[in-house]
């Protein structure tokens, strides 16, 4: 799975590539869970085109564990795609949705 | 080489002990005239011949006649064996070519071994002198003069004379210097003859690589008609390759193709190139499972090759009546599927590579997606580096596809290759391509895509992408609708991989997609699993539509289903008595805007 981490404005930010499914999700699953530590976590999907139900799951298990450590968690840069995905699953309201890394509020 | 004044001063001052004396130096003009002149006529008749043998024969006599000498021998270092062989002689009754001794030992071992020049008034007294040879040639050795003879400082030999023929047999010192003058000039004569021959070798080795190529090349095939749809381009990096292509028509008509790599380069992996391809041209005219195929060519390779080497290779058939592709991999690069519209599915390499481990079964993948196209590489071309150093990979190699697609597949496969070679090659390159025309069919009532793959996590890819690409080439629906239809697909893909294969069991999911002839038109998504047998009870629990607030963990997939499909429904009289499901899911399309 390829993925980048960056420390931006006192947020980790996690940017994640490919298409996140049955194959990848236990390695996006891993990578989410280690990286929340103490700071907000951000997940970039910019260059994501596809995630399914286990996929979506290990974004719920990232964000209940961010909300247990108090810390905040946003979704960011979501393609249409992966927007219907959350719809169709209707996990969008549930998550923080924004458009890119510089809109999620501090 | 050793001073030989030095030489002939110290043998001196030994034999005079023994109270013997060496004829005091005595050299007239006319000698030094002739020993000149027979150095010239040697190094003019050394110079003359390849044949190695006569030429030092004839050179010896000369030698032996000029110093007067009753027989003479030339003696050769063999390093492998630590032996000192006689090359050829002279005089004697009997010759002694052949014969031989320990390295080291006799007059003449030792000579090679401290490379200077002997000179032994009388052997009897001489503890070095061995018997063996006289004995050997019935020649009674009395005095013996010995020079080394040596290429580049390293020691090849020795050259000697036996017995002066004037009464006191005694050699006289100047003869020391010409036997040494006269053992450069046969060691030269050696070292030139060796280089001769070892390039005469290269160039025999060079003309028989060059035929074996040409055989190498008879043995790819060339398209058997114009619009044939399989087509192979090799390009051997050296003489002879390591790399195969072949495709033929099997007994059923279809068409038989396959790639493969033998692991190294150079004359043995074009040897194993060579039965690998013909085995898969005898195998493949009478087998139509290319899994089937692959474990034949396994076991009988993996039998007969020597460790180490083993062979990757993709096998596959092609019906052009039906449209239906079926491929196997044995550990080669990944397929490359181009699909409708310029986008690729890249399917997965599979088991281990032929001639590893024997009795070894291999996976199929099977699939109907017309309109696309399937290219296949040897990591030569995935290699290969660009301008800036990268390696071209798959990526790299889609973007050179796209570059050169043109009307005629042909022209396409001869562009990319062209663009290929453009670039650094370290390797073999290889490239077939087949070509999945599109097909007319009737309206309604048919089946749009069919595919059989591994239950496996990484052929979901290849399923979404194969499910997409038919709804969208048929432009049955938008593409958002499409979206949902594949996430419905892959959902319940994963649910038979995750619940009903789980860890304990594999096998093979079908995937069957097909417009049916109702009033409404609706797609029909059919899977067929060999899982264990589904309990009717708890799939009826299951396929039940429910809210969202009461979806367990790990139900989202079920939802997500039932969310995106009209109708799901298990097909119990499709299912096997123990193993085997069959799951249905109907789309009404008109109710899709």
């Amino acid at each position: 799975m390829d993925s980048e981490i960056k420390e931006e404005n006192g947020n980790v930010v996690i940017y994640l590539k490919g298409d996140i499914d049955l194959e990848k999700s236990p390695l996006v699953r891993k990578l989410l869970l280690e990286n929340i530590k103490d700071k907000p976590v951000v997940i970039s999907l910019e260059e994501v085109d596809y995630i399914d139900s286990s996929g979506v799951a290990s974004f719920v298990e990232a964000l209940q564990t961010c909300k247990g450590k108090n810390l905040g968690f946003a979704m960011v840069s979501l393609s249409p795609k992966v927007k219907r995905v959350l719809e169709v699953a209707r996990l969008d309201k549930v998550f923080p949705i924004y458009d890119g890394v510089a809109d999620v509020p501090a | 080489m050793t001073d030989p004044t030095e030489v002939i001063d110290t043998s001196m001052e030994s034999t005079a002990t023994d109270g013997q004396n060496i004829a005091a130096a005595d050299i007239r003009s006319s000698e030094i005239g002739d020993a000149f002149s027979l150095v010239a006529d040697l190094a003019a008749a050394f110079s003359s011949t390849l044949d190695i043998q006569t030429t030092l024969e004839k050179g010896l006599e000369r030698i032996v006649d000029f110093l007067q000498a009753e027989a003479g021998s030339l003696w050769l270092l063999d390093e492998d064996e630590n032996l000192v062989i006689c090359e050829a002689s002279v005089g004697g009754e009997s010759s002694i070519n052949g014969v031989s001794l320990p390295r080291g030992e006799g007059i003449v071992g030792h000579c090679i071994e401290e490379d200077e020049c002997k000179v032994v008034l009388d052997v009897s007294k001489d503890p070095d002198f061995t018997q063996k040879v006289d004995e050997d040639s019935s020649f009674i050795t009395r005095s013996i003069l010995c020079a080394p003879m040596e290429i580049s400082g390293q020691p090849i030999g020795a050259v000697q004379v036996l017995n002066h023929k004037s009464e006191d047999r005694c050699f006289k010192s100047d003869d020391i210097h010409l036997l040494q003058m006269l053992a450069s000039s046969a060691a030269l004569a050696i070292s030139n003859m060796r280089m001769a021959s070892a390039l005469a070798d290269a160039e025999t080795v060079k003309r028989e690589l060059a035929l074996a190529a040409e055989i190498q090349r008879d043995l790819l095939p060339t398209p058997l008609t114009d619009d044939f749809p399989v087509m192979g381009i090799n390009i051997p990096a050296r003489t002879v390759s390591g790399d195969l292509y072949g495709f033929l028509i099997n007994h059923l008509g279809q068409i038989a193709f396959c790639i493969g790599d033998v692991s190294g380069k150079g004359i043995n992996a074009s040897l194993l190139m060579a039965k690998t391809l013909s085995l898969f041209h005898c195998l493949a005219k009478y087998m139509d499972r290319p899994a089937d195929l692959l474990k034949m060519l396994n076991d009988e390779i993996a039998e007969s090759v020597s460790r180490g080497m083993f062979v990757t290779m993709v096998a596959g058939i092609y019906d052009p009546e039906t449209g239906r592709v079926c491929l196997s991999n044995a550990g080669h690069e990944p397929p490359l599927l181009r699909l409708a519209e310029g986008r690729y599915a890249m399917l997965n390499a599979g088991a281990m590579p032929l001639g590893i481990l024997p009795k070894m079964d291999f996976q199929e993948m099977e699939f109907y997606l017309p309109d696309s196209s399937l290219y296949l590489v040897t990591d030569g071309v995935t290699e290969a580096k660009d301008e800036s150093g990268e390696e071209l990979e798959l990526k790299g190699l889609q973007k050179i596809i796209d570059a050169n697609i043109s009307d005629k597949f042909t022209d396409t496969l001869r562009a990319i290759t062209a663009d290929i070679s453009k670039l650094e090659l370290r390797d073999d390159l290889t490239l077939l391509g087949v070509d999945f025309p599109d097909r007319e069919l009737t309206r309604k009532g048919r089946v749009l895509l069919d595919l059989k793959v591994m239950a496996e996590p990484e052929n979901l890819k290849f399923i979404r992408q194969a499910v997409e690409q038919t709804l969208l080439r048929e432009n049955m629906v938008s593409e958002l609708v499409a979206t949902d239809i594949v996430l419905a697909v892959d959902e319940a893909c994963q649910n038979i991989i995750r619940h009903g294969y789980g860890d304990d069991h594999k096998g093979s999911l079908v995937l069957e997609m097909e417009l049916l002839d109702e009033s409404t038109p609706t797609l029909s998504i059919l899977l067929r699993d060999e899982a264990p047998r589904m309990d009717p009870e708890i799939i009826a629990q299951h396929l039940e539509k429910r809210s969202l607030d009461e979806v367990a963990p790990g139900g989202l997939g079920l939802h997500i289903i039932h969310q995106v499909m009209d109708i799901c429904k298990h097909l119990e009289d499709e299912c096997g008595e123990k193993f085997g499901n069959a799951f249905q899911m109907l789309k009404a399309l008109e109710a899709v805007k």
